[in-house]
């Protein structure tokens, strides 16, 4: 039995949920995306999402030790329920652009660190799997970014899930019109996802955090570059189903220099020196939002995903910095303007 | 192994750098006679596949074990008469145009005509009729031009520039082999919602030229892959989007933006020098056609990595393009 978090439909429903169930059958895989369709009531539970928040200046070496730090407040060790040991972990960063000079990828460092801070914490595998949604030629893209000079063997660690064998998914009771998605199975199969998310301005949902980020695990071959399948069926919809097929997740969120403005492609750089890390999702997105200076009730996604209230800050355990000695605002896209956070 | 350093690439060079992307993509391939796209994958893939076959075609050489491998991806015909990206997958998609394309190539027309059948009855829905008439009934605006008729990646979706340039280029072959009204129409109709799409910049970004009210940029592939279903259109009707591609191809790029850039390029008529080619089998004295040391370069640590099939195979459809048999030349 995997002991990584899940979400509370997983824990009730499937609590001897493994990886070889998961691979098992494409019907136990249906049952649980149903099964975690739940009402949009927000049902508070007992023990808060934990969210932790770390200054980080730069991309250098303290990184590592700030990363670290930051994951390792949600260990079992330390009340989380983080336990890693002899587990096969996927980093999904954000990978988009071929230019190193601009903040539109998760930084090679950062996600570096995050590797070898798995690693550390006695990770059988740690790879990395991304399907960049608009450029067909990912290990070029990961080249030219610096992930291969960054990261030892990077090519082996390598999945790119535009072009991976994948499994059917039956999408039942979904958020968006789509009836059924076929996802990687390099994902599928794995104990841990671990959203390696950029901390992004997105024109059309707002921002691009780690749930945003799991768009780039819809295959292209299969779907197209962009995944445009899923803007047509409604891209907060579709965040908020790949948020519940995904059964153990994890966020980590590169906000040291971010994106404002147009992004998640045009914009311009945000410098916002942190880290947030979380196993809640929509906790970890909507505390960047604040952070950011974004009101997260705004996000339609968060509406259909955040069914634990974690868009209000107090239904939050906040770890670490506060969100006030670390907020800036970021610069909003057309009628986002709107969507910025009260203050006082 | 020694390396002599990059050098100006002549026919005989240009001709051991094909040998040595085709002997690597043989390697690559799958018992069933498919090809993966990684080595690192156990199964095959529709794309790869075809453009292995389409690499073996441009450099006249026959595909080993093609007989295996057209049947393999027979089992990727589905009921609507399109090919499935993979065996796992229930529909057809974009990569129908790639599976017509290698099967005209390799002289299989009846193989072929259930594909060309669903090439003519897929549109982005953008241009359906049904669509354009509630356009135009309801005057709405739209954010750039949409009046010719595309192809999307999978049915249901709008139009993008990789798709109907690959679904014009599969339905222009088809109509040499056999000509027919409703091909030559869905060809002038991709040939239109390419150029239509054209960004403001002078090149082609994967899909519209905007959103949002903000102008799009271009991307050096799409512009690549525009310029080849352009290559009958005058050079006034594009004007300087061939010096604009130029100006991309003395930039580094993959494999696969490269190519596409050369292809764009030759099949326009302009004359595209491949780039320099270190040789290290000549340096060791190798003097056999086997050549896997063989790397094209745009100069310093600026080689162009090859590191899947569909790398392999567009570098030996480019390159032999470049030598003068140029596979899109229709």
């Amino acid at each position: 039995m995997s002991d990584l978090p899940q979400p509370s439909c997983l824990r009730k429903r499937h609590a001897s949920l493994t990886r070889r169930a998961v691979l098992a059958g494409a019907g136990l895989l249906a049952t649980t995306v149903a099964c975690q369709r739940q009402s949009q009531s927000v049902i508070v539970p007992a023990q808060k999402p934990r969210v932790t928040i770390a200054k980080a200046e730069a991309y250098d070496d303290r990184v590592y030790d700030i990363v670290r730090r930051a994951v390792g407040q949600h260990t079992t060790a330390a009340g989380g329920s983080l336990d890693v040991k002899g587990k096969r972990i996927v980093l999904k960063p954000n990978l988009v652009e071929f230019d190193p000079n601009t903040p539109v990828n998760t930084h090679p460092t950062f996600v570096h660190a995050v590797r070898e801070t798995f690693l550390g914490m006695g990770a059988a595998e740690v790879l990395i799997a991304e399907g960049p949604g608009h450029r067909r030629d990912a290990l070029d893209l990961a080249d030219a970014a610096g992930y291969f000079r960054t990261i030892r063997g990077f090519e082996d660690l390598f999945h790119d899930l535009n072009m991976e064998e994948v499994t059917r998914l039956p999408l039942h009771n979904p958020f968006s019109k789509l009836s059924e998605l076929y996802l990687p199975k390099v994902l599928l199969g794995a104990d841990l996802i671990v959203s390696v998310a950029k901390m992004k301005t997105h024109h059309w949902v707002g921002a691009t955090l780690t749930m945003k980020n799991f768009f780039g695990t819809v295959p292209g071959s299969i779907y197209g570059w962009p995944k445009n399948v899923l803007h047509w069926s409604g891209i907060p919809e579709c965040i908020a189903d790949l948020h519940n097929i995904y059964p153990r997740t994890f966020g980590i969120v590169d906000g040291i220099v971010g994106m404002e403005g147009n992004g998640p492609i045009q914009g311009t750089e945000k410098f916002a020196g942190v880290v947030v890390t979380g196993d809640d999702l929509p906790a970890v997105d909507a505390t960047c939002a604040r952070i950011m200076g974004i009101d997260p009730q705004r996000f339609p996604y968060l509406q259909l995903a955040a069914n634990h209230g974690q868009m209000l800050a107090e239904n939050v355990h906040q770890i670490g910095e506060s969100i006030a000695s670390v907020q800036t605002d970021f610069d909003l896209f057309g009628d986002h303007k709107e969507w910025r956070l009260p203050r006082g | 192994m020694a390396s002599t350093p990059a050098s100006t690439a002549t026919p005989i060079t240009v001709n051991r750098t094909i040998a040595g992307y085709l002997e690597r993509l043989q390697a690559l391939q799958l018992p069933n006679g498919s090809w993966p796209y990684r080595k690192m994958d156990a199964v095959g893939f529709t794309e790869a596949t075809s453009y292995a076959l389409l690499a073996y075609r441009a450099a006249g050489k026959a595909a080993p074990h093609a007989d295996a491998c057209f049947h393999w991806l027979l089992t990727l015909r589905r009921k609507s008469g399109g090919y499935a990206a993979q065996e796992a997958v229930q529909f057809s998609n974009w990569t129908t145009s790639l599976v017509v394309l290698a099967q005209l190539h390799h002289g299989r027309q009846q193989d072929a005509q259930s594909g060309i059948d669903w090439l003519l009855g897929t549109v982005g829905i953008e241009g359906e009729p049904l669509t354009r008439a509630l356009r135009n009934v309801f005057g709405k605006e739209t954010p750039y031009p949409q009046n010719h008729q595309g192809w999307p990646w999978t049915r249901g979706a709008v139009s993008w520039i990789m798709p109907t340039v690959l679904g014009t280029e599969a339905l222009r072959k088809a109509n040499q082999l056999h000509p027919s009204s409703d091909r030559q129409k869905r060809v002038r109709e991709g040939e239109g919602a390419v150029l239509e799409r054209r960004c403001s910049d002078g090149g082609w970004n994967h899909g519209a030229s905007s959103a949002l009210g903000v102008d799009h940029h271009s991307y050096p592939e799409t512009t690549g892959m525009a310029l080849l279903c352009l290559r009958h259109l005058e050079a006034s009707r594009i004007a300087g989007a061939d010096e604009f591609a130029l100006s991309y191809l003395k930039k580094r790029h993959s494999a696969v933006t490269t190519s596409w850039l050369q292809l764009g390029l030759v099949s326009r008529g302009k004359s595209v020098p491949p780039l320099p080619i270190e040789d290290a089998t000549t340096a060791a004295g190798n003097t056999t056609t086997k050549a896997p040391e063989i790397t094209e370069s745009h100069g310093e640590e600026t080689a162009i990595q090859c590191r899947t099939t569909v790398d392999l195979a567009l570098r030996v459809i480019a390159l032999s393009a470049i030598q003068g048999n140029n596979i899109f030349n229709v």
